[in-house]
C-alpha cells in the first residue's frame, strides 16, 4: 500500500489504556479492546498536541505504583534501622 | 497490430467442439463453403501496397475439410493430442495475404467421435461472430445433411459496408464529440495499475497465460441482481464496481481504471454478420473520498452510461489520438479487462449429433489479468485470465476467492466504506492474524530476570572462562563480574536506580564492557554515545536524556565539560583515571530493585523534524529477544562472537550480551576496526570467531576481501540493518561455508522481531525476512489497518513483548507511532503471551512495506515514507533537510538517495541557496560536520535556481538531476598529480568516487567519500601496487600526496610502485595492438628469465 502524501484529514480521539498509555484512533471508529475515550477529539496534530501536555511521565501505570511501593517500603526500613 | 505482434496468439478467435455420432463430412464441408460464400469477411485478404495496407474480397473461395485420423491413436494421447492442436491452432497466426480466413480442423477419434476445431482471426470476427458462425452451421448442417437446401436468407450488407458506413458517420461534429467525451474522462495522467505480482514484470510484455474458471452461487447472483435493481444499476455495474473494489484493496490507488469488451452491434441489419465490430471502452472511476459501495455504485453506473453513449469511437484511434507514453511492459491505457456477458454464446446444434465444447486453454494473456463473467441459470460463471508471468495460480485462486468475499459483504451490507467491506475468508483471516503468529514461548528458567542476572547466573556456572578478549587483555567471568559489580556500587552511591539514564561515551573498549554491565547492575539504564559524533549532536543527547550521570574516558570527556546547553551538567567519570577509586567498591553483585518493565537502554535514532530520537527499551523486551536468539541458534561455551557493531546502534546489544548469558567468548573489535574488511578477516582468523553481524554493505566488502575463504572458523554470519540483496547472498554461500541469517526489525522493538535462515538452494529471487520470533507477532495492515492479503504489500505493525516503552521525553510521537492494538480478540486463548495483558497492548508502525508470502514468510519490499537504509545506517533524510535548513545561504533543501552506478548508493543534497548566496560545498559540508554524524553527510551537494516541482506543487523526487562529475568546489585550489604514483592514485580515486578528476591535496572525504568506498580504494591499491595499506594510515591521511609517500614507504622492493605506475601511464597510453605486441615481448622475455 503506497501511502501517497496526502494530508490526514482524519477526525481523531485520544485514547488511553489501563497503564496509562496514550495513543490516537480515528474517531469514527469503535475503540480496540483495552483503551477508552480521555474526551479529545481532532485533527491528528490537535490530538498529539494535547497528549504532550497530558501524558508526563511515560512509565506504564503498573511500574510508576510499583516504584512507589518500593520507595515506601525503603522508607519503612530507613526509619526502622534509625 | 498484426505486425507488431506476429504470432501473438491473443488476435485469433476459437471454438472446439466434440461430436459424439454418426457425423456427414459431406454436409459439413458443404456448410462451411456455404457459410465462406455468405460472408465476404471470410473471404478478405490483406496485402501490403506501397508499404500501405489494402483489402481485397475474393468473389469466390473454396474450402477443403481434410479430416485428421486418429484413431489409431489410445484415448489419453487423443485427448492430448486434441489438446495440443487446439492450442496450436488458437496461437498459429493467420497469413493474411491468403484465404479464407476460416480455419477448419476436423478430428477422427473413432467411427462415431470427431472434434472440431474452428478458428478466425480476429481482424475479421469476435466473440459475436463465433455464434453467428454456430448458428448457420446449425442451420446449413441440418438442412443439407437431409438433402435439402440452405434455409438462411442472403445478408442484406456485407461487413465492408458496415466499415465504409462507419468511416463516414465517424467524421466531423459526431467525432469531435465523440474525442471531447474521451479526452476529459481519459486525458491527464492515466494512473497505471499497479497489481502486486509475484515476479518481477518483464521489460517487454509477454502474453503467455493461463486461466482460472470458477462458479458463484445462484443464492449470491440472486442478491446482486435485486441489489443492482434496488439501486437502479444493473448486475453488469454492480459487479465491475465490486471489480473495482477488488482491485483498490490490492493496490491502495484510488483511481482505477479498467478496459472493458462492447459487442457494439447495435443495428438490426449487422447483428448476422461476421465480422470485427466488438470495441473496448475505458472505464475509470474515482474511488477517492471513502465512499461506501452504495455510492460508488452510483459513480460507476455514471462512468458507464457515459461510456456506453460514446461507445462509437474505436479503441485503436483512441490509443492514437490519447497517446499515452509508450510503456512495452504493459498495455497501453489500461493493464485489467473486465468481461461481462449476460446472454450465452449460441450453442452449436447439430442433429444426430451430440455436440459437446472443448475448452481450449490458449496459454495466453491479453492483458495483465481479464476477469470474465457469464449470466447462466446456475449462477454466475467465471473465469480470469492471467499472465502467467506476473502471476500464480494460487495468487488468482485467492484473487477470485477475495472477490467472491466481497460481493457477499456488498451484499450483505452496501452501506459499508469500501475499505470497510470484508476481503479475507474466515480461513485466511485466521491463518495471517492468529496462525502465523502463533509463537508463544515460555523461557521458565529466565522469567522475570533482568539481564545482568542472567549474566550473574552465568558467572556462577564458568566463573574461570574467558568472558571478553580486546587486543592483548584477556578478562574472565568472574574477573568481568567484579570489575562491573565495583562499578555498580559506585554508580549507586552516586544515585543510580531503576529508571536513571546513565550515558556512557566511550571508545571501543574492556572499559566499554565494563561500563555497560555496571550500569545495568546498578540498576540504570545505558545511553551510549559514540565518540565520533560531533559534539553537538552529543551534548542534545545528554540534554534531551538529561542523564546524570556520565561514564567516559579522558579523551572524549572534554566534550561535555562546560557545557551551556546543559543546564544540569551530568557528573563525569571516566572509567580510566577515576578507576582507582571506583576499584575500592565492594566486587559483590549489586541488589537493585529494577524490573523487566525498567528500562535498559535507550538508543537515538535519526528523526524525520530535524533531531534525533531516543528509543526507550525495557529488560524484559530484549531479554525476550536475547532468549529467543539462544534458543534459534544454540551458542555454547566454544563459541566466540565478535563485538564490532558501533554501540549506538542497537544490533551491538545483542553482541555485548548474548555470548555471555551463555558462557561464550566476546571477542571486541579495536575502535573503527568494523569499517576495515582486512582486519575483520585477520581478527576472525586469529581469534578463531564463529559468530558476527554485519550490515549487507559491509558484508559486500568483506566477502571480497582477500583470504576471506580462510575464515575457517566462522559458523555463522547474521544480517540485519537493510534488505540482504540476493546476489550477496549467493557469493557469500560461494566464498563461505558458514550459514547466513537474515534478520528484521526496527530499535523501537528490540532489535529484531524476524528471522529468516538463508538457504543455499531457493526458491525465490529474493531474500525474506522470515517469520517473527518468539512472543512477537507480525501484522501487515493497509492504511485503514486492515490486514492484507497473501501478496498484497502492507505496512509492517509490531506487536508482542519485544515492544520498547517509546520515545524519551516524546510522548506525541510515542502516541503517533505506537497505535492500539486491533486484533487482540482474534486471538486463541491458549496462544497468549506470556507476561503480556490480554487488552490495552500496543502495536508499533514501523513504516516498512512488506507482503506474505503464501507460505506465511514475510517479504520485505521498502519503506512508506522518506526514511532511508544507507550502508546500514537509519536516516531519516527529513532530519539532513532540517539540518541543511538552518545553513543561512539555504533557503530549500531535499535530500535524495541516488544510486546512479548499480550497487553504489549515494546521499545527494540538493539545495536552492538564499538570493545572493553562493555557498560552496566545502561550507555546507562543515556546516553539517559539526551537527550530523559520518553517515548523514551527503556524498555531494547540487545547487539548483528552483526545486523541480510536480503538477500538484510538490517536489518531485524524479526530476531531481544526478549530480556532475565535476570536482566539487571544496575550497581548496587544485593541484595536479605531480608523480606517476599519484597520477595513478588519483585516477583510482577519481573511478571510485565517481570524479573525473582529483587533487593531491583533496581531502577524500571532502570529495565525497564514505569509510565503504575507502575501503575499495585500499583493494585496488593493494591489486595495482602490490603494496598491503591498514585503512587505519588511509583515515589518518585521505589526500592523495600522503597516501602515495605511504605506498613507496610499504613497497616490497624499492622503487617498485613508481616503476608500476609508469608501465600503467604506457600501456594506458598504448592502441590495443600496441598493448597487446607489447605483453607477447614482455611474457617470452619473462619465460626467458625463467630459463635464465
Amino acid at each position: 500500500m503506497r501511502q501517497e502524501e496526502q494530508e490526514d484529514k482524519t477526525i481523531y480521539k485520544v485514547v488511553v489504556n489501563h497503564e496509562e498509555q496514550y495513543s490516537i484512533w480515528p474517531a469514527d471508529r469503535e475503540n480496540a479492546l483495552g483503551w477508552r475515550d480521555v474526551g479529545k477529539t481532532g485533527l491528528k496534530e490537535e490530538c498529539l498536541a494535547y497528549i504532550k501536555e497530558v501524558w508526563t511521565d511515560m512509565r506504564p501505570l503498573s511500574l510508576r505504583k510499583k516504584m512507589e511501593e518500593a520507595a515506601r517500603q525503603r522508607q519503612a526500613e530507613n526509619a526502622q534501622e534509625s | 497490430m498484426d505486425q507488431l505482434e506476429s504470432g501473438s496468439a491473443a488476435y485469433t478467435i476459437s471454438a472446439a467442439f466434440r461430436l459424439t455420432g454418426s457425423l456427414n463430412t459431406l454436409a459439413l464441408e458443404q456448410s462451411l463453403n456455404e457459410i465462406v460464400r455468405r460472408h465476404e469477411a471470410l473471404r478478405t485478404t490483406f496485402a501490403a501496397r506501397d508499404g500501405r495496407p489494402i483489402q481485397m474480397i475474393a468473389p469466390t473461395l473454396a474450402l477443403t475439410l481434410t479430416i485428421n485420423d486418429l484413431t489409431h491413436l489410445p484415448r489419453l494421447e487423443q485427448k492430448a493430442k486434441l489438446e495440443q492442436l487446439a492450442v496450436e491452432q488458437v496461437q498459429r497466426p493467420f497469413n493474411l495475404a491468403q484465404g479464407p480466413l476460416l480455419r477448419v480442423v476436423l478430428l477422427k477419434l473413432g467411427e462415431e467421435e470427431h472434434s472440431l476445431i474452428l478458428t478466425m482471426p480476429h481482424i475479421v470476427s469476435d466473440g459475436w461472430s463465433m455464434g453467428v458462425l454456430n448458428r448457420e452451421l446449425a442451420a446449413l448442417y441440418t438442412a443439407f445433411s437431409a438433402g435439402q437446401p440452405s434455409p438462411l436468407v442472403e445478408l442484406p450488407i456485407q461487413y465492408a459496408d458496415y466499415v465504409c458506413w462507419q468511416r463516414e458517420w465517424l467524421q466531423g461534429e459526431a467525432l469531435d464529440s465523440q474525442l471531447a467525451y474521451w479526452k476529459q474522462q481519459l486525458g491527464g495522467s492515466l494512473p497505471v495499475l499497479e497489481l502486486p505480482t509475484d515476479r518481477p514484470r518483464p521489460a517487454v510484455q509477454t502474453f503467455r497465460g493461463a486461466t482460472h474458471s470458477f462458479i458463484l452461487p445462484v443464492a449470491l447472483t440472486e442478491s446482486l441482481q435485486a441489489l443492482s435493481r434496488r439501486e437502479g444499476a444493473t448486475l453488469f455495474m454492480t459487479l465491475l464496481a465490486a471489480f473495482k473494489t477488488l482491485l483498490y484493496r490490492y493496490t491502495g490507488r484510488e483511481n482505477i481504471v479498467v478496459g472493458i469488451p462492447i459487442a457494439n452491434r447495435n443495428r438490426p441489419e449487422v447483428e448476422e454478420l461476421i465480422g470485427f465490430f466488438v470495441n473496448t471502452l475505458v472505464l475509470r472511476t474515482d474511488l477517492a473520498g471513502e465512499p461506501t459501495f452504495r455510492e460508488l455504485l452510483g459513480r460507476v453506473r455514471e462512468v458507464t452510461l457515459g461510456a456506453f453513449a460514446h461507445q462509437d469511437l474505436p479503441f485503436e484511434k483512441l490509443v492514437e489520438v490519447l497517446h499515452p507514453e509508450r510503456d512495452m511492459s504493459r498495455n497501453p491505457l489500461f493493464q485489467v479487462m473486465f468481461a461481462f456477458q449476460n446472454t450465452p454464446m449460441e450453442p452449436l446444434i447439430l442433429p444426430g449429433l451430440a455436440v459437446s465444447p472443448v475448452e481450449i486453454d490458449s496459454k495466453t494473456a491479453q492483458f495483465d489479468l481479464t476477469l470474465f463473467l457469464e449470466e447462466t441459470g446456475q449462477g454466475l460463471k467465471g473465469m480470469v485470465e492471467y499472465n502467467t508471468d506476473l502471476f500464480d495460480a494460487t495468487t488468482i485462486e485467492r484473487m477470485v476467492k477475495h472477490y467472491q468475499v466481497l460481493l457477499e459483504g456488498v451484499v450483505d451490507n452496501p452501506e459499508q466504506r469500501l475499505w470497510q467491506l470484508p476481503l479475507l475468508t474466515e480461513a485466511e483471516r485466521r491463518q495471517i492474524l492468529v496462525t502465523w503468529n502463533n509463537t508463544a514461548v515460555e523461557y521458565p528458567h529466565a522469567a522475570r530476570k533482568c539481564i545482568h542476572e542472567l549474566f550473574e547466573a552465568q558467572v556462577e556456572r564458568t566463573p574461570d572462562a574467558v568472558a571478553v578478549v580486546f587486543e592483548d587483555q584477556h578478562v574472565t567471568y568472574r574477573e568481568l563480574n567484579r570489575r562491573a559489580n565495583q562499578l555498580a556500587h559506585y554508580l549507586q552511591k552516586r544515585g543510580v536506580g531503576p529508571e536513571t539514564l546513565v550515558g556512557i561515551c566511550v571508545e571501543r573498549s574492556l572499559e566499554m564492557v565494563v561500563g555497560l554491565y555496571g550500569i545495568l547492575k546498578a540498576g540504570g539504564a545505558y545511553v551510549p554515545l559514540d565518540p565520533t559524533y560531533p559534539p553537538e549532536r552529543l551534548i542534545f543527547m545528554m540534554a534531551d536524556t538529561q542523564a546524570p550521570v556520565l561514564l567516559t574516558q579522558k579523551k572524549p570527556a572534554s566534550v561535555f565539560t562546560d557545557q551551556p546547553h546543559l543546564n544540569r551538567p551530568p557528573r563525569l567519570i571516566c572509567l580510566d583515571s577515576d578507576w582507582e577509586n571506583i576499584a575500592r567498591h565492594t566486587d559483590q553483585n549489586s541488589v537493585s530493585r529494577v524490573t523487566g518493565d525498567n528500562l535498559v537502554y535507550v538508543i537515538y535514532t535519526s528523526g524525520s523534524t530535524g533531531q534525533p530520537k531516543g528509543a526507550m527499551n525495557t529488560h524484559a523486551a530484549i531479554r525476550n529477544r536475547l532468549l529467543w536468539m539462544q534458543q534459534a541458534y544454540c551458542l555454547t561455551e566454544t563459541d566466540r562472537v565478535m563485538q564490532k557493531t558501533p554501540f549506538s546502534f542497537d544490533v551491538s546489544v545483542w553482541e555485548f550480551f548474548w555470548p555471555l548469558l551463555n558462557g561464550a567468548c566476546l571477542v571486541v573489535a579495536q575502535p573503527e576496526g568494523h569499517k576495515d574488511s582486512a582486519y575483520l578477516v585477520r581478527l576472525v582468523i586469529e581469534q578463531n570467531v564463529t559468530t558476527m553481524h554485519f550490515v549487507p554493505p559491509m558484508l559486500q566488502v568483506f566477502v571480497e576481501e582477500q583470504g576471506v575463504d580462510r575464515c575457517k572458523s566462522l559458523k555463522r554470519v547474521i544480517c540485519s540493518g537493510e534488505a540482504l540483496p540476493f546476489d550477496l547472498q549467493q557469493r557469500f554461500f560461494a566464498r563461505l561455508g558458514a550459514e547466513l541469517h537474515n534478520l528484521y526489525g526496527p530499535t523501537e522493538a528490540s532489535v529484531d522481531v524476524t528471522f529468516w535462515p538463508c538457504q543455499r538452494e531457493c526458491q525465490w529471487r529474493f531474500v525474506p525476512i522470515g517469520r517473527p520470533i518468539a512472543n512477537i507477532r507480525i501484522y501487515l495492515l493497509d492504511r485503514h489497518l486492515q490486514p492484507v492479503p497473501v501478496g498484497v504489500p502492507g505496512e509492517l505493525h509490531i506487536g508482542g513483548v519485544g515492544l520498547g516503552r517509546g520515545y524519551c521525553n516524546r510522548p506525541e510521537l510515542t502516541a503517533d507511532k505506537f497505535t492500539p492494538h486491533p486484533f487482540e480478540d482474534s486471538q486463541a486463548p491458549g496462544a497468549r503471551l506470556p507476561g503480556a495483558a490480554a487488552t490495552g497492548s500496543r502495536l508499533y508502525r514501523t513504516g516498512d512495506l512488506a507482503r506474505y508470502l503464501p507460505d506465511g514468510n514475510i517479504e520485505f519490499l521498502g519503506r512508506i515514507d522518506h526514511q532511508v537504509k544507507l550502508r546500514g545506517f537509519r536516516i531519516e533524510l527529513g532530519e539532513i533537510e532540517a539540518v541543511l535548513g538552518q545553513h543561512p545561504a539555504v533557503q530549500h533543501a531535499v535530500m535524495l538517495v541516488r544510486e546512479d552506478q548499480p550497487g553504489d548508493k549515494r546521499l545527494v543534497a540538493y539545495l536552492v541557496p538564499t538570493k545572493g548566496q553562493t555557498p560552496t560545498t566545502d561550507n555546507l559540508r562543515r556546516f553539517l560536520q559539526d551537527k550530523l554524524p559520518e553517515y548523514m553527510i551527503p556524498s555531494a551537494f547540487v545547487t539548483l535556481l528552483a526545486l523541480p516541482l510536480t503538477p500538484n506543487g510538490k517536489v518531485n523526487r524524479k526530476a531531481l538531476p544526478a549530480p556532475d562529475t565535476n570536482r566539487p568546489e571544496i575550497g581548496r585550489e587544485f593541484v595536479a598529480p605531480r608523480t606517476p604514483v599519484e597520477e595513478v592514485l588519483a585516477g583510482i580515486w577519481a573511478g571510485v568516487l565517481g570524479l573525473e578528476q582529483v587533487g593531491v591535496y583533496d581531502n577524500f572525504f571532502d570529495l565525497g567519500g564514505h569509510s565503504l568506498l575507502a575501503t575499495q580504494v585500499i583493494s585496488r591499491v593493494r591489486e595495482t601496487f602490490m603494496v598491503e595499506l591498514p585503512l587505519r594510515t588511509f583515515f589518518e591521511a585521505p589526500v592523495v600526496a600522503k597516501l602515495s609517500r605511504s605506498i613507496i614507504a610499504n613497497e616490497a622492493r624499492p622503487g617498485q610502485a613508481e616503476k608500476i605506475a609508469r608501465v600503467l601511464k604506457m600501456v594506458e597510453s598504448l592502441s590495443a595492438e600496441e598493448a597487446k605486441e607489447m605483453l607477447q615481448t614482455k611474457k617470452k622475455g619473462m619465460s626467458n628469465e625463467a630459463n635464465d
